[in-house]
Parts: C-alpha cells; structure tokens; sequence
C-alpha cells in the first residue's frame, strides 16, 4: 500500500515537471522571451525622462588647447561634440564657483585666448538653471545672475569660469583641479578656428565671439507646414496638456478655431496651428528653475512629438516672474535653431506654481527635402560685417512665410 | 479505469510531447545556427573583398550589448573611500566634488566619475604588486582582471593601468592608474563606474553591422587582417552624478583598435 502510494506520488511529480517542461519549450518557441526583449528596446532604463543632453545646448563653442591652437565650430554638430565633453565639467564649475567679481573686456579676451572651453548659448539663461541641468547645486551667492556665453579657463593650475551677462563679465573661482581640464582639451586636435578679435584690423568691428575658420556642416535643406495640414490630432494635444478628449466640451468659434474647455483649463486650436492653452487655476507650490524647464519642456514636446517631423526641440530661455517662471523653447535642425518671423518662439510656456497656466505653441512639421546647402563661410561673412560697420553674426535657419532657409543674421 | 492508469497515459503523452517540442527546438537552434554560419561566410567574403583579411580565430559575437544609465551615490562612495582610508569625514566642495579624510590618506570624487586616492603610508604589495592593485579594485566596486592590467615605469614609480569591466565586457575609456614608490602603492587616480543601475536598454547593432560601419569609415584602409572583435562600452557623461554605457564594438586589427559605437555607427581609431 505504501508503495503504490510512494508510486503515485512519483507520478505526480513526473506530470508536474513533464507539463513544466513543455510549457517553457512552448513559450521558448512562440519567440515570447524575444518579444519581451525587443519591447524593452528605448524602455526607460532609470535615464530621466526628458533628455535634457539634447534639449539644452551651446549653438556654438571652441576648445582652446594648450599650445594656443583652437578647435571651434560656429554652428551645428560640431559645437554639440565639444559640449558633450566639457558639460559635466560646466556643471561642476558652476556648482562649486565662488562668488563672481567684474572683468573686464580684456581679461574676457585672455580667458577666450587661454587653454579652456567656449560656450555660446545665445539667450541669456540663469546659472541656477544651467547649474541644476548639468546636476550640480545652485551656487549660494546666486542671486538670480544670467549669462549667455560661458568660458572655463585654465589659470595658474586652477580653472577659472567666466561668464558673460548682458554688457558684462564677470569671473569666478571654482574647485576644477586644471590637471582635469587639461587632460580633457588634450582630446582635441586644432581645426583652424579663431575668435574675430584675433584675426587682426580686418574683422576689429565684429563681435569679439565670432568663430571664422572652424569646423563647419554643411546643412540640410527642408521644407515646412503646420501639422493641421499633416492631420494632428486634437485628442494627442488635449493630453499633452492634461485633458482628457471625452470630458472636455467643445465648440467652434467664427474664425475656425476649435475651443475645447474642461474644468479651469482650456484649450485652443487655431487653423494656422497655434495652440493655446491656460489654466485659471494651476496647483500651489514651488518648482526649481531646472524642474520648470523640463516640465515646460515635457509638455511642448508631448503636443509636438508626432508632427514635428525632423526637427527637434531646444530650450532658449527662462525668465523668473513673481508667480513662476516663463519658458520659452524652439526649432532646431541640424544643431541650428529656427526663426519664424524674426522670432525663434516654437513655444512660450508660463509655469506658476507647479504646473502649466499658459501656454502657446506654433506648431509646424519639418521635412528633410534631399540635398544640401553650404552657408557662406564665416570669414566672408564677418568681412561683409566689418564692411557695413560691425556687429555680431549667427547661423539660423530663417522662416518667412513658407520659405525655410539657413542663413546668417547679423546685428 | 483507474486514476493510476490514467495517470500513465498522461505521464506518456506528455513525455512524447515534451519529446516533440525538444527535437523541434534542437532543430530551430540548428537551423539559426546554420544562418549565423552562412551571414558569417558572407561577411568574411565581403570583408575579403574590401581588401581586409579575416583572422583565422575570428568569430562573430553572437549578441548585442545594451545600453546602461548609472547613478552616483553618495553613500556608497564613502562606504569605497573608508574601506581604503578607514573611517573617513566627508566634505562637500561644491560643484558634486567631494572629499573624504580618513586615517590613512584622503580622496576626492567627482561627479564625472573621476576620482584620486592618496595615501598618507602606502599600502605594501607583499611582492606581489598586481595581486594588490585587483584587491583594491575589488574594494573599489569595480571589475578587472589580470590580463586587463598593463605597467610602464615613471618618474613617479611603477604604474599599473587598469581597464575596467562592465557585466564582463570592457568599458574602453574606464581607466584606473595605481602609482607605486619605493615604499609601495601611494596613489590612485582614474575613472570609476557610478553605483546604482537602471534596467539595460536593448537596440543596438549587431558585430556584423559594426564591421559594416568600419569597411564604410575613413579608417578602413589601415587595416589587412581583422583579429577579433570585442563587446564593450563607452562611458559618457552627460551631467555630473550620472553617467551612461553606450556599447560599442571594438575591432582588433593589425594596425591596432578600432571602436565602432554600436549606438551610433561612429568609428574612431582607440589610443594604444
């Protein structure tokens, strides 16, 4: 009795682990194990959720190695490659800079002369925000200060950190060992580039920060139309924002704009693809500059994702106000942001509290139209400058009406 | 019929069953066995022809690595400086640059990773100075072995590089130097991997397609003979305090080292 009840049990046993058996060569045959992997492929791997790496960058930059010579690009993929090398070293510069004391026009030449590194982000943008983007803390002595052009600079074995505000510059010390700057200008080989003040009597009026020579892209040429044209879909912008597509109520107003109103927010859909959002009443409560930008920017880029077509989005300025803060993004291809009209607004977004109150968003789609275009090189076009009297010069690819073309803007 | 016949006739259909979906995936390995061989025959002869030699042990890896984001933590950073330097206080310099002092010395991380250990006496090898320096690797948190050691002499002493690994592959530009005296290993200094994973990302091309993007790059005219090619990473450092492992393929030539970002397609010849 015993043995046939030890038998059956055996049985049991066999059935379990035979079924087991066939159940994991089924699934290892339908491919499923495959399946869950390639589902995982771009899955969040715990990166942060905006990829602030490409949102917010120098349109133009330039490694000073120490012999003298410079490696430099006035636009386009080469300024994002040196910022790519440098941008944790920035963070920590600022994070650990000391307070800022008044330079003068020449020690700013020196450091751009000098070994070290050039960023040119072009708005004016606080260095808390620049300094929590690149995961370091807000200075204490932070009083709010803005720059658009930021050098690190190797003096007396030490790395230095100017910066330019407005009409100003100012330097600060900071706790970079320069062994470590060094070591990372030693990656870099020379491309030619100079700074316009070095290039002698022949470009004296034009703006000190001018790159001539350098690396520079050639640039795709694209073609533009509002993504109403491409077939948006209300539903995708109503939740970018919060709404919910089945609750909101909408109508039509004269113009054909379709209003779409859900709670305190509403929504509004203009048929040259502007869309405005606001919220008569956003959440209490406080955000860092940094958190404002990403959340700006998350937004925009959840209304825009589908229909922005080959361009990407990018962070130009934020500005504090009393209530929050005022973020605007824009346009980029190929590393050049764009100007629709003289204004590089894609987006122009009002935080207060710790959401969304406003927002307006020009929406349009770009698409690479095969082949491209070399813009005239910097020299020549820094010489045309000089000639007309001075001034600065920057790469945009220019919007007029329908027309989409790369050019330089000089003032 | 009772429940034990019952139970036979289930015990010998599922055994026959079982023995089906074994031979069906014996034959479904077989079979992706043979295209692997066949995509290999052919991209020998295409390598062949574009004037590169396949080298007699050259094999092609069969899977992809993924992509990884690491993060810095703070408290596991002091738990790797007290294990060298024994109790250690903390200092925060600001910009994510942190000190720590400790009994025998004092060492300063970064939030790229970068990192330096001095030693107030240095620690004795015991005549066995790369016994040492894989000891110390292994308080460190990281991953080498001996044959990823190499050592040239300096004006400061011996000088033993070591080239980190990430889940067994070799993360190319994850470098730690180990600086002996006369009284034994006195500095440290290099690159570290951050501490806390997130899950690995999969996509990235196949050893096949970086061999691909090789033949298409402006370095593939230096190269006669194709040795091996290597799974590996690249660290990159986006922001301070976090970091991500990008694969890369790394081909080993005749005419040296060849990383092809296997993200990106991007070749570019590595230093010695």
């Amino acid at each position: 009795m015993r043995d046939r009840t030890r038998r059956e049990r055996w049985k049991d046993v066999g059935i379990a682990a035979l079924a087991l058996a066939a159940l994991v060569m089924t699934v290892q045959l339908t491919g499923l194990p495959d399946f869950l992997r390639a589902r995982n492929a771009g899955a969040d791997s715990g990166a942060p959720v905006t990829d602030r790496a490409s949102l917010l960058g120098p349109y133009a930059a330039a490694v000073t190695l120490s012999d003298g010579t410079r490696c430099g690009a006035a636009w386009g993929s080469g300024s994002q490659a040196i910022y790519e090398r440098f941008s944790a070293l920035l963070g920590e510069a600022l994070g650990s800079a000391g307070n800022p004391v008044r330079a003068t026009a020449e020690s700013w030449r020196e450091a751009l002369s000098g070994p070290g590194a050039y960023f040119d982000f072009r708005a004016q943008l606080p260095l808390a925000l620049l300094a929590e983007w690149l995961g370091a803390q807000t200075p204490e002595w932070d009083a709010g200060d803005s720059a658009g052009e930021l050098v690190l600079a190797l003096e007396d074995n030490a790395v230095r950190l100017y910066y330019r505000s407005g009409e100003a510059w100012y330097s600060c010390a900071t706790a970079l060992n320069g062994a470590v700057l060094t070591e990372r200008l030693g990656e870099f080989s020379p491309n030619g580039a100079v700074f316009a003040f070095e290039a002698g009597e022949d470009y004296a009026l034009v703006e000190d920060t001018v790159l001539l020579y350098g690396s520079r892209d050639t640039l795709q040429n694209y073609t533009v139309r509002t993504p109403l044209q491409a077939g948006q879909s209300a539903a995708e912008l109503l939740a970018a924002f919060g709404m919910n597509s089945y609750m909101a109520n909408s109508y039509t107003e004269a113009d054909g704009a379709d209003i779409y109103v859900e709670g305190t927010m509403s929504l509004r859909l203009s048929g040259d693809g502007t869309v405005r959002f606001w919220d008569t009443e956003p959440a209490a409560g406080e955000l860092s500059p940094a958190a404002a930008a990403e959340l700006a920017a998350r937004t925009v880029q959840s209304a825009l994702e589908e229909t922005m077509g080959a361009a990407e989005l990018r962070l130009w300025s934020l500005e504090y106000r009393d209530t929050g803060y005022t973020v605007q993004l824009c346009y980029c291809l190929d590393g050049v942001p764009v100007l629709r009209n003289g204004d590089p607004c894609a987006a122009k977004v009002e935080i207060t509290g710790t959401d969304v109150s406003w927002a307006e968003i020009t929406g349009l789609e770009f698409t690479a139209s095969g082949g491209t275009e070399a813009p005239m090189p910097p020299e020549l076009e820094a010489a045309l400058v000089q000639s007309a009297g001075g001034g600065s010069m920057e790469m945009w690819y220019q919007l007029w009406n329908d027309q989409l073309r790369a050019d330089w803007v000089t003032a | 019929m009772d429940r034990g016949k019952i139970k036979n006739w289930i015990l010998l259909v599922l055994l026959l069953l079982d023995l089906a979906l074994g031979a069906l995936l014996l034959a479904g390995a077989a079979e992706q066995a043979s295209y692997r061989k066949l995509g290999e025959e052919s991209l020998f002869e295409v390598l062949r022809q574009r004037g590169l030699t396949p080298g007699e042990a050259l094999e092609l890896p069969e899977s992809s690595p993924g992509s990884w984001h690491l993060e810095r933590s703070l408290q596991a950073e002091e738990t790797l400086a007290s294990r060298l330097l024994g109790a250690v206080t903390a200092q925060n310099q600001g910009g994510n640059i942190y000190t720590y002092t400790g009994e025998n010395g004092s060492a300063s991380f970064r939030g790229t990773g970068e990192f330096e250990i001095q030693f107030t006496d240095p620690l004795e090898p015991g005549g066995n100075p790369r016994r040492l320096v894989l000891q110390t690797l292994e308080s460190l948190g990281l991953d080498a072995r001996e044959e990823d050691l190499s050592v040239r002499d300096t004006a400061e002493g011996e000088v033993y590089t070591a080239l980190c690994r990430w889940q067994e592959a070799l993360v190319w530009n994850c470098r730690v130097r180990f600086t002996f005296t006369e009284a034994g290993l006195a500095w440290i200094s290099g690159q570290r991997l951050f501490d806390t994973a997130g899950e690995e990302t999969a996509g990235a091309y196949s050893a096949n397609t970086a061999v691909l993007c090789f033949l298409d790059s402006e370095y593939a005219g230096m190269a006669g003979t194709l040795e091996a090619i290597l799974p590996g990473y690249t660290m990159s450092v986006p922001m301070s305090g976090s970091c991500t492992l990008q694969p890369v393929w790394v081909l080993q030539t005749d005419a040296g080292y060849f990383q092809v970002n296997a993200v990106t397609g991007r070749t570019e010849r590595l230093a010695e």
